[in-house]
């Protein structure tokens, strides 16, 4: 069956869009270090990368932040530079890092949240307040006059009764 | 009697009013309060590093502070002594992590060790097969455990350094901390040593 012009643009269109994704996914990959591991890292390296990320556990753990995995982690870092594997020490090391950086940001983002909180809090009280509270004072305002008049009303009936009595 | 009522009501009312003022007041001091404790980071209390040595009781299967070992036989002409195990406990009592490094130093007896003095390359040996690297949490403890066992010996490295001395020697551990500053280790001033320890010299 012959394709139409229509449908042979449709699959060139088709490829294309798996090939830029092909694309981004390659580029994801090559950038992201978790995936593909540095390698050929120098023993300065390895010990620059450990103590940039003890750097960043040593800022996590000044925000309170619970730092004991990564300090475990930063340990096996330390024993594969010991051993000479600065490879590993450096990747090692190196995920420690942005770990730390992710849990601080993370934290941050929580210490602000109820600074935003705030104002949202505010706009719905004054909301309840403009739109409600003029029912709601009213409402009770009614209900302690209504409750005002059957004292008086007991009040005077009683004093009725004690004028009768009198006489 | 209506009067009466009305001035019962007005009295009523500025209560009411001057009630619902102390309660608004205190609110909002408890709010003030509140937040200021919460954004206010943890503060007191005494930060410190612990450096403790111990020995392995087999008999009890415990750790302890006592039975440490007072001398060692050294073979003159093999140059290696019996081996020495020790173990150590560090805690981290700072109130964030911190980079240690407990370093093994063997001295004379007359070496001066103090938390300002620490060990230096012209009076101790420094034994760098022993300084162990860790990264401890706040409150963390590491140790005594197997990873924390110090087995080492008197070799002829550390006689022919310090030469062979009647009155014994320093077995010193000291402790060293990672100084952002410096980005170096500086020492802590924490430090613990076995004293008078004899070599017992056969040839």
């Amino acid at each position: 069956m012959m394709k139409s012009p229509k449908q042979k643009l449709l699959s060139k269109g088709f490829i294309r869009l798996l090939a830029s994704l092909l694309l981004l996914f390659l580029f994801f990959i090559s950038s992201n270090p978790l995936i593909l591991p540095s390698s050929g890292a120098t023993q300065q390296e390895a010990w620059d990368e450990i103590i940039a990320a003890f750097d960043k556990v040593q800022q996590a753990s000044t925000e309170g932040i619970d730092v004991i995995s990564l300090t475990n982690q930063l340990n096996d870092a330390i024993e594969a530079y010991e051993l000479n594997n600065y490879d590993s020490a450096y990747d090692t090391a190196h995920n420690v890092l942005l770990e730390a950086e992710d849990l601080i940001t993370n934290n941050r983002w929580s210490r602000i949240f109820p600074y935003v909180l705030i104002p949202i809090n505010v706009v719905l009280i004054a909301a309840v307040v403009v739109f409600f509270g003029r029912h709601v004072v009213r409402w009770f305002r009614i209900r302690r006059d209504e409750e005002f008049m059957d004292l008086e009303i007991v009040y005077e009936t009683s004093e009725e009764k004690k004028e009768v009595g009198d006489l | 009697m209506s009067k009466k009522n009305e001035a019962s009501r007005s009295k009523r009312e500025k209560e009411f009013e001057l009630v619902v003022k102390v309660v608004l007041v205190l609110t909002i001091i408890g709010i003030i309060v509140s937040t200021v404790l919460i954004f206010t980071p943890p503060i007191g209390g005494e930060e410190y590093a612990e450096l403790g040595l111990l020995t392995y009781n087999s008999s009890t299967s415990q750790y302890e502070a006592d039975n440490y070992p007072t001398q060692v036989v050294y073979n003159q002409t093999s140059g290696v002594s019996e081996l020495i195990t020790l173990y150590f406990l560090l805690g981290n009592h700072y109130h964030r992590a911190q980079f240690f490094e407990v370093r093994l130093k063997i001295g004379l007896q007359n070496v001066t060790i103090t938390p300002d003095i620490p060990g230096t390359n012209e009076n101790t040996y420094f034994y760098e097969d022993f300084w162990f690297k860790r990264v401890l949490a706040f409150d963390e403890v590491w140790g005594p455990s197997s990873e924390t066992e110090v087995t080492f010996s008197f070799n002829s490295s550390v006689v022919s350094k310090l030469g062979l001395s009647a009155s014994g020697y320093k077995i010193i551990f000291e402790l060293w901390q990672w100084n952002n500053q410096l980005e170096a280790f500086s020492y802590s001033g924490v430090h613990i040593y076995l004293t008078s320890f004899q070599l017992i010299v056969v040839s």
